[in-house]
């Protein structure tokens, strides 16, 4: 009699612990999901950078303290990745309608050889007007490059172009109070989605 | 007689919206406008083979650029993007192989004059057993807007 009531209460605790073993790691696993986010969480601080626009005006990031900023680095001699994002951020802003004025999208060159600012003056406002373009020394590229963990490098191929560049083509979104919240790979490059994130975030 | 003339049209009416030369047919190619001053462009289309032979894309050229160049972009696993040459591109037969944006492309290098304003530039293929074919391509802005990558 008496041991069929401990086993009773044994199979009591069992079902209460595995319960709760799944509450918890059901909370687990929804924190880490937390995101419902298109793009990739990456959580970082956004490091401070001055360079020089197409105008020739010098630009800081803490310039654009209340915007989110989507920051994208490439070159203007590349013919179809760059261009195409270049068409799919004026896409996101397009879509974002009167939020448009809070969010800043920052084109920054990898190729300063080449991309002066007068080449980014005819490149970068025929996306959108408001865009801006980011060049500099081949030592200031580099640094912020390296802060933002942008790899890219000259590639010497056998083309007639002089050369071409290989280059980090996600964007990354900068949240108004500094923080790379998300990058967007190629393979992220909706614009609708896009900017669904930047509306819940703004 | 009547048969052969309306066949005839229908033939004339398709010969409107693609090139088809013997077994090769070029169908949506379209150049992409870039900002003025811009010394390099990239032409999409659909290669478009209805022959039972393989066949081999083994050089292009446009008028409106200094070279023409078949390159395809690549986006490795840490999202660094690259563009490579192919030399020769294989054509099997009865296949249709896609230029999109993100992907292979021709690449105009040293645009000759500004594409703005512009409505179309010429293209020369040249094929290894279907010979040369050229086409006129549109001009259009790239509207990237939720096209599918296909990988
Ligand atoms: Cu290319």
């Amino acid at each position: 009699m008496k041991r069929r009531n401990l086993f009773k209460i044994l199979i009591g605790m069992l079902v209460i612990i595995i319960l709760l073993w799944g509450i918890i790691l059901y909370v687990y696993l929804d924190q880490n999901n937390k995101s419902d986010y298109y793009g990739i969480v990456y959580e970082r601080e956004a490091p401070e950078f001055t360079l020089t626009d197409q105008d020739g005006s010098k630009v800081s990031l803490s310039d654009f303290k209340d915007k989110l900023v989507l920051i994208f680095f490439g070159y203007t001699h590349c013919p179809d990745i760059c261009p195409m994002t270049m068409s799919v951020m004026n896409n996101v802003v397009d879509q974002l309608g009167d939020q448009a004025d809070q969010v800043q999208v920052v084109f920054v060159t990898v190729d300063p050889e080449r991309d002066t600012q007068e080449k980014l003056k005819s490149y970068v406002p025929y996306y959108n007007e408001n865009f801006i373009g980011l060049t500099g020394t081949p030592e200031e590229i580099d640094k912020v490059a390296d802060d933002y963990n942008i790899f890219y490098s000259k590639e010497e191929v056998e083309s007639s172009s002089e050369y071409l560049m290989g280059h980090n083509s996600s964007v990354l979104l900068i949240t108004p109070d500094g923080e790379i919240l998300m990058k967007y790979p190629q393979n992220r490059m909706d614009p609708a989605s896009i900017a669904g994130d930047i509306e819940s975030i703004l | 007689m009547k048969t052969t003339l309306l066949l005839g049209v229908i033939f004339f009416a398709f010969a409107q919206f693609s090139s088809a030369e013997g077994d090769i047919a070029i169908n949506d190619a379209w150049v992409r406008e870039v900002p003025p001053g811009s010394s390099v462009s990239a032409i999409y289309m659909t290669i478009q083979s209805n022959g039972d032979e393989d066949d081999k894309l083994v050089s292009m050229s446009s008028k409106a650029a200094e070279s023409a160049e078949l390159h395809t972009s690549k986006v490795d696993s840490n999202g660094v993007a690259t563009m490579e040459m192919i030399e020769v591109l294989d054509i099997p037969s009865n296949n249709s192989i896609d230029f999109q944006p993100g992907g292979m492309h021709i690449m105009l290098i040293g645009l000759k004059e500004s594409l703005v304003g512009k409505d179309s530039v010429n293209l020369k293929l040249v094929f290894e057993k279907a010979g040369e074919v050229m086409i006129e391509v549109p001009v259009k802005k790239g509207q990237e807007g939720g096209h599918k990558h296909h990988h």
